[in-house]
């Protein structure tokens, strides 16, 4: 996966989360963006997939122009978890997969089902196809919704923090379900705060802190930190 | 559940002991005849229809003024949302009969209209619409903003996430108050009586006067906008049930 960000700003009500951010990567499959709680991750992860649009500065992945591409047309190459699963609640689990894959991939009702519940299948949820949101546990949910963002075959994956709203029982169960993920080869961009499974399941490591990448590199930095402040946060986290 | 049943027939024999004891000491109790209203049978049946269609059209048509002012208050233009909010205070305000009234002799008759069935249905549409707005207003708020962001990431066109997102879940959301509000619109349909709309109040108030049964006439008005209310309430609970899973 290639991530190009230039000079990136962005602001809520005037006050500064991203401060001239600017990192390019070339061959990085699986990046986890480490932080502080108010490092400016998740915002960071939101101006990458297009949730909104940067106040200035350039994002390119995989050599798509984010801010100039419609967002429509991005959405059908990139998939995106937030941190609750965000599933449909009037719809099955199933029909939540299926329902994108017919009408913005354009797959037939049997194509769409059958991949989906391949995908159930595969990540041992087949049995809960036919509950409602409600009838699932959180762990469940937010595995569906991740079956639901893989489904559509992206080219790379967002996970703002979804194990964040789980306790730790179901937090092991969405994080297994990653590091199938990354089994599959699926290209991911993730944020979390697991440091030891970022470790696990990342190539590549952003830490931020005050809204600026203040070290990167490879999962190894996480043992040999060059930064005051990356020793500190993980001495801190590890503790 | 046969406790419930108990618990429920109990109840019922308490109702049925009031209207024996009001039966009782009701000095003219020897006069009561309901089988003399029967020849007026068939005005009453079509008044009760009326009432009905009165209620379904002013519903129908609420549905839409209800809809304008819904728009008007989440208007960016602070003017329509004033507009809507006056209107809300105006409607909050009065009561239906003052409403009805001044809708009929200041507005419909100096306008020249005058299909007083109409004028009433109008009349209710429109009071009705702040109501409808409140119904839309929280169908709208339940739908919660992460559905919205959801929507935007998995690319759904706007038409798409209404059709199978929004609507579907919006219509589960609106049909128990809907049905509060049909009922409401029921019982106050009696009030179209005074702009002469001869609807069932208007009916049966007219016959139970020229027939002299005034007991027997209220008696039927009751059974007869209770047959309309009870099944309305009892599907919105059933509606309540099946949404609540």
């Amino acid at each position: 996966m290639k991530i190009n960000l230039n000079n990136i700003n962005h602001s809520y009500h005037g006050k500064a989360i991203l401060q001239d951010i600017s990192l390019k990567l070339e061959h990085a499959e699986a990046i986890a963006i480490i932080g502080p709680s108010g490092a400016g991750k998740s915002t960071l992860l939101r101006l990458m997939s297009k949730i909104e649009n940067p106040d200035a500065g350039e994002i390119f992945v995989n050599d798509i122009d984010v801010v100039l591409t419609e967002a429509k047309d991005y959405y059908k190459k990139v998939g995106f978890v937030f941190q609750s699963h965000n599933l449909f609640p009037h719809l099955t689990a199933l029909r939540n997969i299926t329902l994108v894959l017919e009408k913005v991939h354009n797959k037939t009702p049997q194509e769409a089902t059958k991949l989906a519940i391949d995908l159930l299948t595969q990540f041992e949820l087949v049995e809960h196809m036919n509950k409602k949101p409600i009838q699932l546990s959180g762990g469940q949910a937010q595995r569906v919704s991740i079956i639901r963002s893989l489904a559509i075959n992206p080219e790379v994956m967002f996970l703002d923090e979804p194990t964040s709203a789980l306790d730790p029982i179901l937090t092991r169960e969405v994080l297994r379900t990653i590091l199938k993920l990354r089994e599959k080869n699926m290209r991911f961009v993730i944020v979390t705060h697991e440091l030891g499974f970022a470790k696990k399941v990342a190539d590549y490591i952003l830490y931020m802190e005050d809204g600026r990448i203040v070290e990167h590199g490879p999962t190894s930095i996480l043992e040999n930190p060059k930064t005051e402040s990356l020793k500190e946060f993980v001495e801190f986290v590890m503790e | 559940m046969i406790k419930k049943s108990i618990h429920f027939l109990l109840a019922l024999a308490l109702y049925g002991l009031l209207v024996f004891f009001i039966a009782y000491s009701y000095p003219g109790k020897e006069n009561f005849d309901m089988t003399r209203l029967w020849p007026a049978g068939p005005e009453i049946f079509q008044s009760w229809l009326l009432t009905l269609y009165i209620s379904l059209a002013s519903l129908f048509f609420s549905m839409f003024t209800g809809f304008v002012l819904y728009l008007a208050s989440v208007s960016k233009l602070p003017f329509f949302r004033y507009v809507g909010r006056i209107f809300d205070e105006i409607v909050f305000g009065s009561p239906l009969i003052v409403f009805i009234i001044a809708m009929y002799y200041f507005i419909a008759i100096p306008m020249g209209i005058n299909n007083r069935l109409n004028v009433g249905i109008l009349a209710f549409s429109l009071y009705m619409a702040p109501y409808m707005k409140s119904v839309l207003l929280g169908a709208m708020e339940s739908i919660d903003a992460n559905q919205y962001q959801a929507i935007q990431v998995l690319g759904f066109s706007k038409s798409q996430a209404y059709r199978y997102i929004i609507i579907p879940q919006i219509l589960k959301v609106i049909f128990p108050p809907l049905i509060g509000n049909l009922t409401f619109i029921i019982k106050g349909s009696s009030l179209l009586s005074v702009i002469g709309v001869k609807e069932l109040y208007f009916q049966i108030d007219r016959i139970q006067a020229n027939l002299l049964l005034y007991v027997e006439g209220y008696l039927l008005m009751f059974v007869t906008y209770l047959l309309m209310t009870i099944p309305l309430v009892a599907l919105s609970r059933w509606i309540e049930k099946k949404v609540s899973v």
